[in-house]
């Protein structure tokens, strides 16, 4: 994965390229808004992380001229500035997500791993399969229009099983998907969210099933 | 300003009248007896010609003609006395309190009562020769009022009438003046009241000369103010952005310094203590925001199962420690209101965030509600609640609940939102089941779509 990262604060750029880098996501920070707008440009990126004060050319504006060019990266907006309209601003000019400096490091990389998770899937926002749909953006999910009570990470676990239908998933991508890294991955808890799942789903035609040595794989009938 | 103006020339219009009225009585009284004292007057003169003497007794032949004039609308009394004292014709009783001496120069008026009513009294004497005595008689001839008053009466209600009809003209002339003159300034007074809150524009009308500098003198003003306000907003804002800047350096430096320590409890606390403070930050900008909104609420047609819901998966952390099902229940139909998107958003996101930082223990729920008159947002957890008692005080800025560690702005912001689109903030259920309803009304503001 590779991220841009336009950012002018020295420490934030620091902190959040050593986040990155130890999850294994290739980082290139820019400081500059015109550079990072012309580095887009010629550049491919999974992720594109924006500042909104910047010299040069501020993030609003960068955004603007990337999603002109119609570019479809996602983009997850950072900004100091609370003027609320500033937030709505954002997605409107067609940022992905934003986050309020400042915020958890936890909360970036889950977000940026969601955001990620969006782009490798279908561009809409929801995720459907049989019965089941999930809305990504709304972050909530339903079976047959009945609204599942999730909580983010079964919801996740959810996401990534019906992002590849009729394919196995390995446990071991899903801790990975499920913690963040200073936290304790284990393989116990994954199997802890797919039995509370399982529980949730009962009740439906939507089954998880398990096979030993590949993963788990969502079923709809 | 004008009342007080047309009252105080009223109440001088209406002394001035008074004075004059009374007046034109004086006059016309003055008038009517001085008319009728001289019809007396040459009555008892005439009366004192028909006297004579026959065999050696003084004798009146009544003068028929100034009895009929006297008579005509009054009660005419007479008596004639001859030197001796002796009454000759007439009435006896009939008198006149004035000296025998003062009638042998002329004829003496006076007023006088004669039978218990108001009489005027001429006297005068004549010397027959040949009579008794000195030869002096007296005649005295008294007439009662009655066409004198009415005389008076006559002409000074003519009088009364014209100086009552001069001052209601010029009490009407006034108001007329007064409302000309006003008139500019009741039209600069309607258009401030017509203004929202956050019209600060120049008055549009264009002023006669005599209030221009009244104009310009309140133009100036509102536009030193908007600029103020203008200026606080921008302080406010740049001072929460000057304010975060620093905060997220120092949490970059907090986040850097992770895996060189070892002892990374002490970082998350450090962390929670930054997040606290950026958190009051934004709150301090939002509750400033919210209170300038709510002045001048700026209405959209805005769909709140929409709404609800973006704000829902913005506010549950992803990154969440705890395992918190979160669901969410739009209601059926149609949800768009008129309604301050932005300032709802921050409500909800304020309760929702409460929801989780002191509720939720392992279920929240945000559900919308629909009805005739009202959308409500309901945010329900099964958490430990909020006491009955202290459910009103934490609604107030600055009041936090037992183990807080936030702001005390966040009830405070939701609650002050609810109120400026007219609705209310309520709490229900208790430990394990407990819910905050925001709740606004539908159809009052419809007509701002």
């Amino acid at each position: 994965m590779r991220i841009l990262l336009v950012e002018d604060t020295p420490e934030i750029g620091a902190a959040v390229t050593s986040r990155f880098e130890r999850i294994g996501y290739a980082v290139d920070w820019e400081k500059d808004g015109r550079t990072a707008s012309e580095l887009i440009e010629v550049q491919t990126y999974d992720l594109i992380v924006l500042d909104v004060m910047l010299p040069n050319m501020d993030g609003f504006a960068v955004l603007k001229h990337l999603r002109k060019r119609g570019l479809r990266t996602p983009v997850l907006v950072l900004t100091a500035r609370s003027a609320v309209d500033d937030r709505i601003g954002a997605l409107d000019l067609g940022a992905d997500d934003y986050l309020i400096k400042p915020f958890d490091y936890r909360e970036l990389e889950a977000r940026a791993r969601a955001l990620l998770r969006r782009a490798a899937g279908q561009s809409d926002n929801l995720l459907t399969l049989g019965p089941l749909v999930i809305d990504r953006a709304g972050r909530t999910a339903s079976v047959a229009g009945q609204p599942l009570d999730l909580t983010r990470r079964e919801l996740t676990v959810l996401e990534i099983l019906a992002a590849r239908p009729g394919r196995y998933v390995a446990k071991e991508e899903l801790v990975e998907q499920l913690f963040s890294f200073d936290q304790d991955p284990s393989p116990n808890a994954v199997e802890q969210f797919i039995a509370r799942l399982r529980r949730k789903l009962a009740a439906t035609t939507v089954e998880i099933k398990t096979e030993r040595g590949l993963g788990y794989q969502l079923h709809a009938s | 300003m004008r009342a007080r103006l047309l009252i105080a020339i009223g109440a001088i219009l209406t002394v001035g009248a008074i004075v004059l009225s009374l007046a034109a009585w004086q006059y016309a009284a003055t008038a009517a007896r001085d008319a009728y004292d001289r019809l007396l007057a040459g009555g008892a003169v005439q009366i004192a010609e028909n006297i004579y003497m026959q065999g050696g007794v003084v004798t009146l032949d009544p003068p028929a003609a100034a009895f009929a004039t006297l008579s005509a609308y009054d009660l005419v009394f007479y008596r004639v006395t001859d030197p001796r004292g002796v009454v000759v014709a007439g009435y006896d009783d009939l008198a006149i309190s004035a000296p025998a001496a003062a009638l042998r120069e002329g004829v003496v008026l006076r007023d006088g009562v004669y039978r218990d009513q108001p009489v005027r009294i001429a006297a005068v004497a004549r010397r027959l020769d040949g009579a008794p005595g000195d030869g002096w008689s007296a005649i005295v001839l008294a007439q009662t009022l009655r066409a004198r008053d009415s005389l008076t009466w006559d002409l000074a209600s003519k009088a009364i009438g014209l100086i009552a009809a001069m001052s209601l003209l010029a009490l009407v002339a006034t108001a007329l003046c007064l409302r000309l003159v006003f008139a500019p300034l009741t039209r600069i007074e309607a258009e401030i009241v017509r203004r929202r809150p956050d019209d600060l524009s120049p008055i549009a009308m264009t002023p006669p000369r005599e209030v221009r500098a009244l104009v310009g003198a309140i133009d100036g003003f509102m536009q030193r103010l908007s600029e103020r306000i203008t200026l606080m907003q921008r302080f406010i804002a740049d001072a929460t952005h000057q304010l975060r800047t620093p905060l997220a350096a120092i949490d970059a430096e907090v986040e850097l310094l992770t895996d060189q320590t070892r002892d990374p409890k002490a970082l998350d606390k450090l962390r929670g203590r930054i997040a606290d403070l950026a958190r009051l930050a934004s709150q301090l900008l939002d509750h400033a925001m919210i209170q300038h909104r709510a002045q001048a609420p700026r209405f959209a047609a805005t769909d709140i199962n929409a709404l609800a819901k973006s704000v829902l998966s913005q506010s549950v952390p992803l990154s969440l420690d705890r395992e918190v099902s979160v669901s969410f229940v739009p209601s059926e139909g149609d949800t768009v209101i008129a309604a301050d998107a932005i300032s709802l958003r921050e409500a909800l996101a304020n309760l929702i965030h409460n929801a989780l930082a002191h509720g939720a223990r392992t279920r929240l729920m945000v559900r919308v509600e629909r009805a005739a008159a009202h959308v409500a947002i309901v945010v329900w957890d099964d958490g430990p609640g909020i006491a009955a008692e202290a459910q009103q005080h934490l609604v107030s800025p600055f009041q936090k609940g037992d183990g807080s560690h936030g702001s005390g702005l966040g009830l405070a912001i939701a609650a002050e939102v609810a109120q400026a689109h007219g609705g209310s903030l309520r709490f229900a259920g208790g430990a394990g089941d407990f819910s905050v309803r925001f709740e606004i009304p539908a159809s009052p503001f419809a007509r701002h779509i």
